[in-house]
């Protein structure tokens, strides 16, 4: 690092490899630039044939010209800081700029994730890690921690990029009673599936309703009290104020002076509240949250407070659903959110459901996740937990002994 | 009842932090010391165990119950520090540090709210913030060694403070970001259909990661150049607050799941 020597000389060093990395990161941009498209996803079988081509050129370039300056450079820690740099710096991009996968590919830097700067920044991180593993290729046991970290992200990021064009996700709208097989793509497309879903019934749970204070002065709701209105004749105390519950209602409607319970949609959570503070006379009334089809209704009190009735918090969403499938399989189940299930190499989640008519929803919409590579991106990780481990046991080691 | 019981358990384990930290200024209190700081972990432990049964649910979902954790963790780790290195800096840091944390609950109150929104409801819920608050936790006190270093040559004081303090506290940490990003990948494939979505959150995680691997990679090159490790060592550290706390302020962060 200290030595002084032109720039482009071998060996190279941080110099060349910054350069190198620039150089990537301007050619990615101009051919975004010029070309006006995202990069293409090469699909099942091409993107295999491509991923061992690259292996067999990274295996054959490191073993018969890994003596070679430039070959010696690619496994170099510069080399690698500067592939691990430009990552990061496309990374900063995207935790600056709001990404959108429909954005118009000219707009540089709106959908990196798809853009000819991030595929090149891939095979050139692929490339330096690729290289750097391959020389450094030995299963002895002072080696297995580099072996396990450096081997485990390259699996990751080689299934995650050239896997990308086999991933298939749909959503699937099912009406209650019915039984549905044509699913809509990212982009509004739509496509007869391999799998059909019948759906028997959706439920939604709510959380107990939630009452807050609202704060007209500042115009914010106050992160301090929040009431959970657990079941009526409740009494809850803040500063000066004691707020008393009598009625609590879950799904209810104004009608006249007077909240009722009515079972439809668009009922709202409803309470009766008395509020006093000292001698002063007490406020009397019903708060109600509001739904696409009912006003908010509040209680003003003080100077500059109303109590709120807070937009109701969801606990569980479940579709009871049959799944069939081409080969003639059928699984029926209660399908929930962070619990989906595998059919035929297919997940399934518990996607959405009709928000305009809330817990009386007759449609609940689901996911179709297919993704091949999964099993390579969980080799990975493994490896990678492996290497975690192995560093929590004995670091990583510099190299004390050499300087 | 929480609430008032908050008041008293956080300003007593901010008394006991803060009064652990003055003794181990004091050469003869330094036993004392490190005593007064368990009995600040075993105070947080109770704490936070009572919110885990009040609220029926793990008490990790707001800023507010990360913050507790966090200055849990390093009230811990100094006290661990303190057995495995004895560096009186270091133990008072991380304990003036929990406090500060604590202190920020205290003038931050939040409502006690039990609901935790489905796609929260997951064996990953624990496993994932616990091993990244751990992992904040040890590269925070990392910072500071970056930051001593930095600023050795400005004070005179001849600081016998080196970046391999920092390295064992940074393979641990990265130990624990690596865990953490892991399991949040499991996380996010069961709960919405991908590993990696490139949330804002994750990106700024991804940021972070790949910062402190810049790191390992100086120190594991040019142990001898303590100056760029050290810088790289703090910006890396600033990844991370951005990551953890700044994410909510970013315009790219506003449909994050991760706002909270």
């Amino acid at each position: 690092m200290s030595t002084q020597k032109p720039i482009w000389t071998f060996p190279w060093g941080y110099g060349e490899s910054f350069a190198a990395a620039l150089g990537i990161f301007l050619a990615g941009t101009g051919i975004q630039f010029i070309s006006g498209i995202n990069i293409p996803l090469p699909a099942w079988p091409l993107n295999l044939i491509l991923l061992l081509c690259f292996i067999a050129v990274l295996v054959i370039t490191q073993r018969v010209a890994g003596k070679n300056p430039v070959v010696r450079w690619l496994s170099s820690v510069p080399a690698a800081i500067s592939a691990i740099a430009l990552f990061t710096v496309l990374s900063l991009l995207m935790g600056f700029i709001h990404q959108d996968v429909l954005a118009p590919a000219d707009l540089l830097f709106a959908n990196i994730k798809f853009s000819w700067m991030y595929l090149f920044a891939q095979v050139y991180i692929l490339t330096t890690l690729g290289m750097t593993t391959i020389r450094r290729f030995s299963l002895r046991k002072r080696n297995i921690g580099f072996m396990l970290n450096h081997l485990g992200i390259w699996l990751v990021l080689a299934a995650a990029s050239f896997g990308a064009g086999d991933i298939e996700r749909y959503t699937l709208q099912v009406q209650k009673g019915n039984i549905q097989w044509i699913g809509e793509d990212e982009y509004g497309n739509t496509h007869e599936l391999p799998v059909a879903i019948a759906l028997h019934e959706f439920t939604i749970e709510f959380y107990a309703p939630q009452a807050g204070i609202w704060d007209t002065k500042k115009e914010i709701l106050l992160k301090k009290p929040s009431f959970a209105l657990e079941s009526k004749d409740s009494v809850f105390s803040w500063k000066e104020y004691t707020f008393r519950i009598s009625q609590v209602k879950s799904s209810a409607w104004l009608m006249g002076e007077t909240f009722r319970d009515v079972a439809a949609p668009g009922a709202v959570n409803a309470a009766f509240v008395e509020i006093t503070a000292g001698n002063s006379t007490p406020k009397k009334g019903w708060i109600c949250a509001a739904s696409s089809l009912h006003e908010p209704s509040t209680l003003a009190f003080g100077d500059s407070y109303e109590l709120v009735m807070k937009p109701p918090k969801p606990k569980l969403f479940k579709s009871d659903i049959t799944i069939y499938t081409e080969q003639g399989s059928e699984v029926s189940t209660s399908l929930i959110v962070n619990q989906p299930i595998t059919v035929d190499g297919w997940k399934i989640y518990q996607y959405g459901y009709d928000e305009a008519m809330g817990k009386y929803s007759d449609i609940s919409i689901f996911e179709l996740v297919r993704d091949p590579w999964l099993p390579v991106i969980y080799s990975g990780l493994i490896l990678l937990i492996g290497g975690a481990v192995f560093m929590f046991i004995n670091g990583v080691g510099t190299r004390k002994k050499q300087s | 009842m929480t609430e008032i019981s908050f008041n008293i358990i956080g300003i007593s384990s901010v008394a006991l932090l803060l009064i652990s930290a003055g003794l181990m200024a004091l050469k003869k209190f330094r036993v004392p010391a490190v005593f007064i700081s368990m009995l600040a972990v075993l105070i947080l432990t109770l704490y936070i165990s009572t919110l885990w049964i009040a609220l029926e649910r793990p008490p990790l979902r707001t800023l507010g119950e990360t913050r507790l954790w966090y200055g849990f963790f390093l009230a811990l780790l100094s006290v661990l520090f303190w057995f495995r290195w004895k560096y009186v800096w270091l133990f008072m840091y991380s304990n003036l540090m929990a406090a500060l944390f604590v202190i920020i609950d205290l003038l931050n109150p939040a409502a006690i709210d039990q609901t935790l929104m489905p796609a929260l409801q997951s064996v990953w819920f624990v496993p994932h913030v616990i091993v990244y608050i751990l992992g904040y936790a040890l590269l925070g006190v990392a910072a500071l060694v970056a930051v001593l270093i930095i600023i050795k040559p400005w004070i005179k004081k001849d600081l016998k403070v080196h970046l391999h303090d920092a390295d064992n506290m940074v393979y641990l940490g990265f130990a624990f970001l690596t865990l953490g990003l892991i399991f949040g990948a499991m996380w996010a494939k069961t709960a919405w259909g991908h590993y990696w979505t490139w949330d804002p959150k994750e990106t700024w995680a991804f940021i972070t990661w790949m910062s402190y691997l810049i790191y390992i990679h100086i120190r594991h090159r040019h142990p001898d150049n303590e100056k760029a490790a050290a810088w790289m060592l703090a910006l890396a550290f600033v990844f991370m607050m951005i990551c953890w706390l700044g994410i909510q302020y970013l315009p790219s962060a506003q449909n994050s799941v991760h706002t909270y």
